[in-house]
């Protein structure tokens, strides 16, 4: 029995022996506690002035194709696609297909590579589908180098990658597009063509649109507010040819936001009668209004008229929180706009159309229905909030 | 039995010298297993860890002249997952070491958010990698040792001259295996890479996540100078490519320890020897057999958990040396390759100590069982020789070289098999040495009494009683002396072979070539001008070139030289017919490892294609090559260009007329060559540099050998020493009847030189037998190449001097010490 205990006592001595030496390997091999070093995160991409680039302070005219195209002196830039569209058997469907341009920096020619940018594009696509009630987004990012991405007037085409928008102006308007739009990941696909039923409205006073108190904190801004839309979408393998109305925003500017402003509630409304409805509200930091908040109305011709802050009361009716994020959204509205005798309620075609990606913003397809002096109204449009936390 | 383990203990810590010895001779086998395993294993981890490194989730790289067009397409046109990588070497000013500027796109990768720059570093320092060109991100190893800030700025040498970058980041890494392969890396963005490389338009890779239907259509598309390769694929070849090397560096690891156990043997049954009368005194206080046994075994258990850990240490520390030189010998045999981690893996400790502590138990079972044998009437007797079994040793040791034989003469491609089967040879050789002493001694001794008179008399007897311990030690000799020549003998007959193949196929007096990284052709002009140069007799052209063979990529050479250079082809076998005719009419010859990897003979067909066109042809001969253990297809450029309508040239040879001056021509050659990245090589230094490469490959075979033969000294100094312990005695009778100190020291220096030349003589043929196996066998399924033996003179002489230098200067300490003693003490000693 000694002589046992003496060999498990061998043994264990090995064994310490074996552990120790093993800890000690550990103790160098032991993976160092990540760190960081180098300057701070910010997300913020999207304001913020800088002398080198030129600001938005004053209409100016607008000329087409060219101002179809990328705008490099301003910072930043996009071309915004949203729609509602339906396949035969009435499923419903809302997309936003968008390219974000900014400049970096104004620099250039550094080196002799034709990689050098100072631009970086972001494209975003979100596809909700309202029978499942799923939203499906994706993003990407490119260099506007090297045939990457980037954004031409004339012939018309945006894109990052292989998500492009292209075009062709039609004789029906000055400005007037006919585009086609494909964007795919794994998941889900669009394919669209889209025509010009109305002409370019200018947002704002002759498409200065001001976003602010101080000068500069503004933007140049047209829509094409209903575009025939027709294709097909896919998700998760199924394709389904599809039609219905698409709605495009171009908007450029160098420093977008004033500084006391926290973020935006974006309306833009299709109705059935053949008008439609865009209408921002700035919030401030505390949570109101800013008076540079305003909108217009399309009639069905193509005529627009500005609605301004004062005439309008929005009040956000239901807040949905993100089970992922945690981010309460005003999801539910109603719009009075008592000059016009219009009284509208907004509703998200589904509540989960949060982006949670590089950046965090609600966009998604809502319904929109009401009374126009006593005559019921409806439509379908898009919504975006931007900037709660 | 705790009594007898203490009483056991303090006995061998009485001869601490022993002690030390054995643990020392176990520790440096220990030591080398561990190495070669950590070497090993670091150079196979390096190899995921490069391949992770660059590939991330990429399941797919592109390699070869990629511009940046192609780059564009794969993602606009094809809407590929791609990311692009320019690469290349640069030197930092200020210190002048190597570095590896390394452009990336940021934007490029679909989770870059993921990537530790993005995440760790965040927006601003990757948008300022973006848009600021010259600016760098490194990790904080590499920024330390530059001494840089966040910042701050430094110089990076090109041959364009310096360039300024300016830190943009430091990364601190979040685990060690990425904190390795970043090492020296500089991050840049790839305009800067492109510009400050001069590598505009291009790319070095790019990297890409594919499915296997889109991996089809992709490369349906490339063109032909890009191939597409699947990362695993690439990764598993590279695992595979090198495991034989591996292999073979772990046998001559093992072979290290292999004489350790001898060196356990022998101080294992040397203690039990000594401890005789304790054993005896033991058994007869009722000490059972087992306690006895136990104590040997916990004694040597003991022995082999101190030198395992000691050998830990010293592999660990010796592992840095020999990775080095691994590396070097993958970097020139198989590919570029820099070991960018240090692993001590789990199962290298395993092996570590199941070879440690195991080998040294195992060696100690002898002795236990010679332990057995001792009976409480053992007290009565002062000292006993226990006698040699040499008979049933030398039945044994022709059973085990007769398995070692059966095993090598089996039909198959194993490596391991065939280590195997040269191990049992050799074991089974030593087992036979003690009878072969037995004989040799007798044969000498006439002449040893001749020589040496009276002492010469002594010391024959002296030896051939102690023969059973004698043995051991020369056992251990000769087996590191056998390894020494074997291995000396092989490498000899390789460099022979490679340097006779290098001149007979470098038959061109200039060669030159494009960078091998880029397979860029050479421009035709460049071609014509040479072509005119007066001192000029022929321009040959070549090409080469990957195609895909019957067992995936396949190095093809497509050559016109013209048929005087075509007979410095030498053939293992060929066509009855004449070669030169058929390999112009369109048939190949391969190189051996390459008939030997996909099984091929002549008159077989072998089925080549590049994607487009696809093509078989006769294979007309095998020939002999030690370019690559891949092999290559040797065809003729008319016969390529037929097939596979590619005009590249990535090689021309000079030949020049007869009287021309070759380096006054090199420089002609330089004037005229105009492609970029083209390099110039006289015969001289390609056949020096390749022979340079060569001798870089064998270095880590040098410093193994040296490693066993350190082991195989240790062992001797160590049978030595004991076999003058038990003489003390007798050599102190010696000393008392008139002896002179000279006199004991002599004799033993020739007792232990006969036993340096026994073990060299010993050793010699199984050496010899050991090389041409090493040849025959484990190169052949090791590489696929044969050659020649060749039996340098020079290789045996310096066996023989080295066996009889080791074994005296081994003899010259324990020699001396008993030179040194007083006479009575020894007498008056207890045994």
């Amino acid at each position: 029995m000694r002589m046992n205990l003496s060999a498990v006592a061998g043994v264990l001595g090995m064994v310490a022996i074996v552990a120790g030496f093993w800890y000690w390997l550990g103790v160098q091999t032991e993976p160092a506690p990540s760190d960081v070093e180098g300057l701070s995160i910010s997300r913020d991409i999207l304001g913020s002035t800088n002398d080198k680039f030129s600001m938005v302070t004053a209409p100016r005219p607008f000329i087409f194709p060219e101002d179809h195209g990328a705008h490099t002196d301003y910072r930043s830039e996009w071309w915004y696609f949203t729609g509602n569209l339906a396949d035969v058997s009435g499923n419903e469907y809302g997309y936003q297909f968008t390219v974000f341009r900014q400049a970096i920096d104004t620099e250039e020619n550094l080196t002799d590579s034709d990689w050098e940018t100072n631009q970086i594009f972001m494209a975003h696509l979100g596809l909700t589908d309202v029978q499942t009630g799923k939203y499906f987004t994706s993003e990407r990012f490119s260099r506007g180098a090297a045939g990457l991405a980037g954004a031409v007037a004339s012939p018309f085409r945006v894109w990052v990658e292989n998500w492009v928008a292209t075009g062709e102006l039609t004789d029906q308007c000055t400005g007037c597009l006919s585009l086609s739009i494909q964007a795919e990941n794994d998941e889900f696909s669009i394919s669209l063509q889209l025509s010009s039923e109305k002409p370019v409205v200018y947002q704002g006073d002759n498409g200065f649109s001001q976003k602010g108190d101080a000068q500069g904190n503004a933007s140049h801004y047209y829509s094409l507010t209903r575009l025939n839309t027709q294709g097909s979408v896919r998700v998760v393998g199924t394709e389904s040819e599809v039609m219905g109305t698409s709605w495009m925003d171009h908007e450029w500017s160098t420093s977008a936001l004033g500084e006391n402003l926290s973020g935006w509630d974006w309306f833009a409304l299709q109705f059935e009668d053949g008008r439609e409805l865009m209408f921002y509200q700035l919030r401030t930091n505390t949570g109101d209004a800013h008076s540079t908040s305003e909108g217009t109305m399309v009639d069905a011709q193509g005529k627009s008229t500005r609605i301004s802050h004062d005439e309008v009361q929005l009040e956000a009716t239901r807040h949905w929180t993100s089970e992922q994020t945690g981010v309460a959204y005003p999801l539910a509205w109603t719009m009075a706009f008592p000059k016009m005798g219009l009284e509208l309620e907004v509703e998200p075609v589904i509540e989960n159309q949060e982006r949670n990606d590089n950046f965090r913003y609600w966009e998604g397809a809502v319904r929109v229905a009401g009374k126009e002096d006593g005559k019921p109204i409806s439509g379908v449009g898009y919504l975006e909030l931007v900037g709660y936390e | 039995m705790k009594l007898l383990l203490l009483a056991w203990i303090r006995e061998s810590l009485r001869r601490p010298i022993l002690l030390i010895l054995s643990m020392l001779g176990v520790a440096l086998g220990v030591a080398t297993v561990v190495a070669i395993d950590i070497a090993n294993e670091s150079a196979r981890r390096s190899f995921i860890a490069a391949n992770e490194a660059v590939a991330g989730t990429a399941t797919h790289r592109l390699d070869g002249m990629i511009t940046d067009e192609l780059y564009t397409r794969l993602r606009l046109e094809h809407g590929l997952q791609a990311t692009p990588v320019v690469e290349g070497g640069v030197r930092m000013r200020k210190t002048d070491e190597k570095a590896t500027l390394y452009g990336v796109d940021l934007l490029a990768e679909q989770n870059f958010q993921s990537n530790p720059i993005w995440n760790s570093l965040g927006m601003d320092v990757a948008t300022e990698l973006i848009s600021q060109p010259f600016t760098i991100i490194l990790t904080e190893d590499t920024a330390t040792e530059l001494d840089l800030k966040v910042g701050e700025t430094f110089f990076v040498s090109m041959p364009a001259g310096d360039v300024e970058m300016t830190v943009a980041g430091i990364l601190v890494p979040s685990n060690p295996l990425q904190a390795q392969s970043l090492r020296s890396v500089l991050i840049t963005d790839i305009a800067t890479a492109q510009h400050t490389l001069g590598m505009v338009g291009r790319l070095s890779s790019i990297q890409l996540t594919l499915d296997q239907a889109e991996a089809t259509s992709l490369s349906s598309i490339l063109p032909d100078n890009v191939r597409l390769e699947s990362n695993t694929d690439r990764l598993n070849t590279r695992i595979s490519v090198t495991r034989a090397f591996q292999i073979n560096l772990n046998a001559l690891g093992l072979l290290s320890l292999l004489v350790a156990m001898f060196l356990i043997y022998n101080t294992t049954v040397f203690m039990v020897m000594r401890r005789r009368r304790l054993i005896g005194i033991a058994r007869c206080m009722g000490a059972l057999r087992g306690s006895v046994i136990s104590c040997v075994l916990i004694e040597a258990a003991i022995i082999g958990c101190i030198a395992t850990v000691a050998g830990f240490v010293l592999g660990t520390q010796l592992s840095n040396f020999l990775l080095a030189l691994v590396e070097r010998s993958i970097d020139s045999l198989y590919f570029p390759f820099e070991a960018s981690v240090r692993v001590v893996a789990p199962q290298t400790i395993a092996t570590g100590v199941a070879l440690g502590v195991c080998a040294t138990i195992l060696s100690a079972i002898p002795a236990a069982r010679e332990a057995l044998q001792v009976s409480p009437v053992h007290l009565t007797h002062s000292s006993q020789i226990v006698p040699t079994r040499t008979f049933s040793l030398t039945v044994a040791g022709v059973a085990v070289a007769g398995m070692g034989t059966v095993a090598l003469l089996v039909e198959s491609r194993s490596v391991v098999l065939g280590f195997a089967g040269i191990f049992l040879v050799i074991v089974g050789y030593m087992l036979t040495v003690p009878f072969l002493i037995a004989s040799v001694e007798r044969f000498l001794r006439p002449a040893v009494k001749k020589f040496f008179g009276v002492q010469g008399i002594l010391v024959a007897r002296a030896f051939s009683v102690s023969l059973n311990k004698t043995s051991i030690a020369i056992v251990a000799l000769s087996l590191a002396i056998s390894a020494t020549v074997g291995m000396g003998v092989m490498i000899g007959s390789f460099r022979v072979a490679v340097d006779e193949w290098l001149g007979s196929r470098l038959t061109g007096d200039i060669y030159v070539t494009t960078s091998s990284e880029l397979r860029q052709s050479l421009r035709e002009a460049d071609i014509d001008r040479l072509e005119s140069l007066s001192e000029v007799d022929l321009i040959g052209v070549a090409r080469w070139v990957r195609l895909r063979g019957p067992r995936g990529e396949t190095r093809v050479f497509a050559v016109d030289y013209g048929q005087e250079s075509f007979n410095g082809f030498e053939f293992k076998e060929k066509i009855s017919g004449d070669l030169w005719t058929e390999f112009e009419a369109g048939s190949v010859i391969v190189s051996e490892p390459y008939a030997y990897k996909n099984q091929l003979a002549v008159n077989d067909n072998l089925a080549l294609s590049n994607g487009d066109r696809s093509v078989e042809l006769p294979i007309a001969g095998i020939y002999y090559d030690y370019s690559s253990d891949q092999g290559v297809v040797t065809m003729h450029r008319e016969t390529y260009l037929k097939h596979f309508n590619d005009s590249t040239i990535t090689t021309a040879a000079v030949f020049a007329s007869a009287n021309a001056n070759v380096d006054r021509l090199a420089d002609k050659v330089r004037d005229a060559v105009e492609t970029e990245e083209a390099r110039i090589w006289r015969n001289r230094e390609l056949h020096e540099t390749s022979l340079a490469v060569f001798d870089q490959t064998f270095a880590i075979t040098g410093v193994l050998r040296t490693l066993a033969m350190i082991v195989a000294l240790i062992a001797v100094l160590s049978a030595l020493a004991t076999l003058q312990i038990e003489r003390e005695r007798e050599l102190a009778v010696l000393r008392a009847t008139g002896f002179t100190t000279f006199g004991i020291w002599r004799s033993a220096s020739v007792e232990t030189g006969i036993m340096g030349l026994l073990a060299a003589i010993i050793s010699l043929p199984i050496g010899v037998v050991m090389a041409w196996l090493l040849i025959w066998v484990i190169n052949q399924r090791s590489f696929g190449w044969t050659m020649q033996l060749q039996l340098d003179p020079v290789t045996l002489v310096q066996a023989v001097a080295l066996a009889f230098v080791a074994a005296t200067l081994a003899g010259i300490i324990p020699a001396w010490r008993l030179a040194k003693r007083v006479p009575a003490r020894s007498l008056q000693s207890l045994d």
